[in-house]
């Protein structure tokens, strides 16, 4: 293995978790780790990782498949031990087709440096997650991702022309999205439990001659909701817009558009003083639920929200763009904030993902769902999983990742560590189960892991069948990351 | 001809109790024989449409119904499904999800399957396979894979959801004579690079687009068209009828090396017409897991 192979405790440890929330709970509560692996390997190539499949499957070591660890569901976690492949020494660009548009990279590389790579030869995916600098190509492709940029470039499943993969008995699979059926659809999303994704080639894009940035305000959500539509079906592809709940916005507007959730409370309690801020701290932390309420019904009826929007591309298409986008939005009852609020949030839009250990250390924690629908059933949806989430949890929500016929809500939600684990599990399943009923799906692009795999009888029905028996065709001694969605 | 979906059901269940095959008729279905005896089954009975919303844009229909028929009740609320109703009018909406030919991609409007937010299917031993409507979802692997493009084996598609689109403000026709195929390919590929998506295109010594949307995103369009065409010496042409033949999708590089007609031209590549998509290689344990029995063929 050129990489190495590692039974050290430390690493043992490293790799036991990703950055599913309800461990970090559990960290933070001084829980013991039991999903320890039972050794790390880094392979360097196919032919490392299929020999590592090859005698896994012969022993019945289960091997679970790990890039950045920056998945927010448990899906990397190796809950019943085994091998973890660390694919992060699989960083190579294979082959780059510039007069095709298309280039192969392994898919242990890193987000930004995937897009470096590109950037110097006057490239880009497109594909800019907040987890930008802390999660792999192979990541995106297993969890089904969507960068912020998804209304213009698509979501990662859109960029992905081909795969090679390992088997779980390491027989090597190449698809093709060209060739039907695509077997490429049914190995993206699953979460290292089909096969162990190698290579990917993507679609790239010339980089953007032009970059339009820009704010709005619009009277309330529906409004906004609605100037949102408007933009996607005139058939214009923003490569941002995103549409600010009121509290979002509030905290949004305060902070002058990007950072943490709790920046904003925690910098109001650094004015208080040492005492009274670490008091206020904890009233709010406790409180959170009471608060956001609070909060919500103190910005009464009036209620503005803040909407960023992006065009890009060549010049005179994105001027021409941004152009027809201003007039839409402007007619669906939005103020034109200039370009400041865009710039801003531009610059500083994957700090939000660096924040979490701050909320941690005042004592609470902050988590994220995200799920979508169809416009007709966008407010329904809102209201309901927003209503769930705020009985138990300081809530706000952005929409982001919009579609001709539809759009995806990120909910973020704080609350205190006190309650731990149940506290988390109530919020989750009341969300969760809330969003099924009205229409919404399990997951946008965050994927399923540990935390959601309940809900997938649900989501699937019969398909479930279908995909246990893809699982043992496809991996028939059942080692490839085994206790999660699909056992 | 089963009417419902519990007649289909039954239909089933008394094939794979006697022995025989389920053959789904129709003309792209046709390209692949029966493996066993089979008892041909014509779905164009289940042709409801269930369902248009007019806000999201998004329309649900049983899967017999053809585009023709189905384009008619969209147009009549303003809507459409884009030009591949006009490509296609006698297909049934399931056939040309579960058949696609490259060539049915617009730049535009995308592939048909891409349109599909949500479908029943019908498996062989009856269970119903329901794909939930969703703009997009990251709820695991993706299985309509294995119904989309899988040509009926499997599972039959019985009804699906499909995003649909507004008519267009304004339709330009523009059309440009090369002096080579290959300098009307070079052409094609900067348009494609200055983010000219027409409706339909296609390139042989003639570049002919159809492009169609908000008028000033359209008059952006034309403009790049022109600048691109000029630069490798082409004049304007009248647009003549493109060609409906099985088509393969083929990158630039591929496409600049051969002969012949291509059309719906995008970043990675256009389909070469008389050169039919390869199927994919299935590994035989899935085809076995969808259809153990191998009662759809």
């Amino acid at each position: 293995m050129g990489g190495g192979v590692s039974r050290s405790a430390i690493d043992r440890e490293s790799y036991s978790r990703d950055a599913w929330v309800r461990a970090l709970i559990g960290l933070a509560q001084g829980e013991r780790c039991e999903s320890l692996p039972d050794a790390v390997a880094w392979p360097e190539s196919d032919a490392e990782v299929a020999r590592v499949l090859r005698y896994a499957s012969r022993r019945h070591i289960p091997v679970v498949p790990y890039g950045a660890g920056s998945g927010v569901c448990g899906a990397a976690v190796p809950t019943a031990g085994g091998i973890v492949l660390d694919m992060k020494r699989m960083d190579r660009l294979v082959s780059l087709r510039p007069d095709d548009h298309q280039a192969t990279f392994q898919t242990g590389i890193l987000g930004q440096a995937l897009e470096d790579r590109l950037a110097r030869r006057g490239f880009s995916l497109g594909h800019f997650p907040s987890s930008m600098y802390c999660s792999t190509l192979g990541g995106w492709l297993a969890a089904r991702s969507a960068g912020q940029c998804s209304s213009r470039y698509g979501k990662i499943e859109d960029m992905a022309l081909g795969l090679r993969a390992l088997t779980g008995s390491g027989e090597a699979l190449e698809t093709d999205v060209e060739r039907t059926p695509d077997l490429g659809a049914l190995l993206i999303g699953s979460e290292g439990t089909l096969a162990v994704i190698t290579e990917a080639r993507l679609r790239i894009h010339p980089a953007p001659e032009l970059r339009l940035m820009r704010g709005y305000r619009f009277p309330g959500l529906a409004a906004g909701c609605d100037g949102m539509r408007r933009v996607m079906q005139l058939g214009l592809r923003p490569a941002v817009l995103r549409l600010y709940d009121p509290l979002d916005t509030l905290l949004a507007s305060a902070r002058g558009g990007g950072e943490a959730h709790l920046g904003r409370l925690g910098r109001v309690a650094a004015m208080l003083g040492p005492a009274l801020r670490d008091r206020a701290r904890s009233l709010v932390v406790e409180h959170a639920a009471a608060v956001g309420r609070a909060l919500s019904a103190a910005l009464g009826p009036a209620r503005g929200c803040l909407m960023i929007v992006g065009f890009e591309g060549t010049r005179e298409r994105a001027a021409a763009e941004e152009a027809l986008g201003r007039a839409t939005l402007m007619e669906a009852g939005g103020k034109d904030l200039g370009p400041e609020p865009g710039d801003h949030w531009l610059a500083n839009r994957y700090k939000v993902s660096y924040q979490q250990s701050k909320v941690f250390a005042a004592g609470a924690f902050v988590d994220t769902m995200e799920v979508a629908t169809t416009w007709d059933r966008l407010q329904s949806l809102y209201d309901a999983v927003r209503g769930a989430i705020a009985k138990k949890a300081f809530v706000m929500a952005h929409l982001s990742h919009a579609y001709p016929e539809g759009c995806s809500i990120y909910f973020t939600f704080v609350a205190s560590v006190l309650d731990g684990q149940r506290r988390y599990d109530g919020i989750w399943s009341s969300a969760l189960s809330t969003a099924l009923r009205v229409g919404g799906t399990l997951s946008h692009h965050h994927g399923i892991g540990q935390l959601k795999a309940p809900w997938m009888a649900q989501e699937h029905g019969e398909a479930m069948k279908l995909l246990a028996a893809a699982k043992r065709a496809l991996d028939p001694a059942g080692i490839l990351n085994p206790g999660k969605f699909l056992a | 001809m089963p009417g419902s979906v519990e007649e289909i059901a039954a239909l089933f269940a008394r094939c794979g109790a006697e022995g025989y095959g389920v053959a789904l008729v129709g003309p792209r279905f046709a390209r692949r024989s029966a493996r066993r005896r089979p008892v041909l089954v014509d779905l164009r009975r289940l042709d409801a449409v269930e369902h248009i919303d007019e806000v999201s844009r998004v329309v649900r229909a049983q899967a017999g119904i053809t585009l023709a028929g189905l384009e008619r009740e969209l147009r009549a609320r303003g809507l459409t499904l884009g030009p591949v109703a006009a490509r296609h009018p006698a297909l049934p909406v399931g056939e040309l999800l579960q058949c696609p030919d490259a060539a049915d991609r617009s730049p535009r409007y995308g592939r048909p399957t891409d349109a599909c937010l949500g479908l029943h299917a019908m498996r062989a031993d009856g269970t119903v396979l329901h794909w939930r409507d969703a703009p997009r979802k990251a709820a695991g692997p993706d299985w309509r894979a294995l119904v989309l493009g899988a040509r009926g084996e499997g599972a039959v598609l019985t009804a699906v959801t499909l995003r649909v689109y507004g008519l267009p403000e304004v339709v330009r026709e523009a059309a440009y004579r090369f002096a080579s195929r290959a300098a009307a390919l070079r052409a094609c590929r900067e348009a494609v690079r200055r983010e000219v998506r027409p409706a339909t295109w296609w390139c042989t010594t003639t570049l002919a687009a159809r492009l169609e949307g908000p008028r000033t995103i359209v008059a952006a369009e034309e403009q790049a068209l022109r600048d691109a065409a000029r630069a490798e010496g082409g004049r304007p042409a009248e647009p003549t009828a493109r060609p409906i033949r099985p088509a393969a999708h083929l990158r630039w590089s591929e496409l600049l090396r051969r002969g012949g007609a291509v059309s719906e031209m995008t970043l990675d590549g256009g389909c070469l017409h008389g050169r039919a998509a390869p199927e994919a290689e299935l590994p035989g344990r899935i085809t076995h897991a969808v259809d153990p029995k191998g009662v759809l063929c």
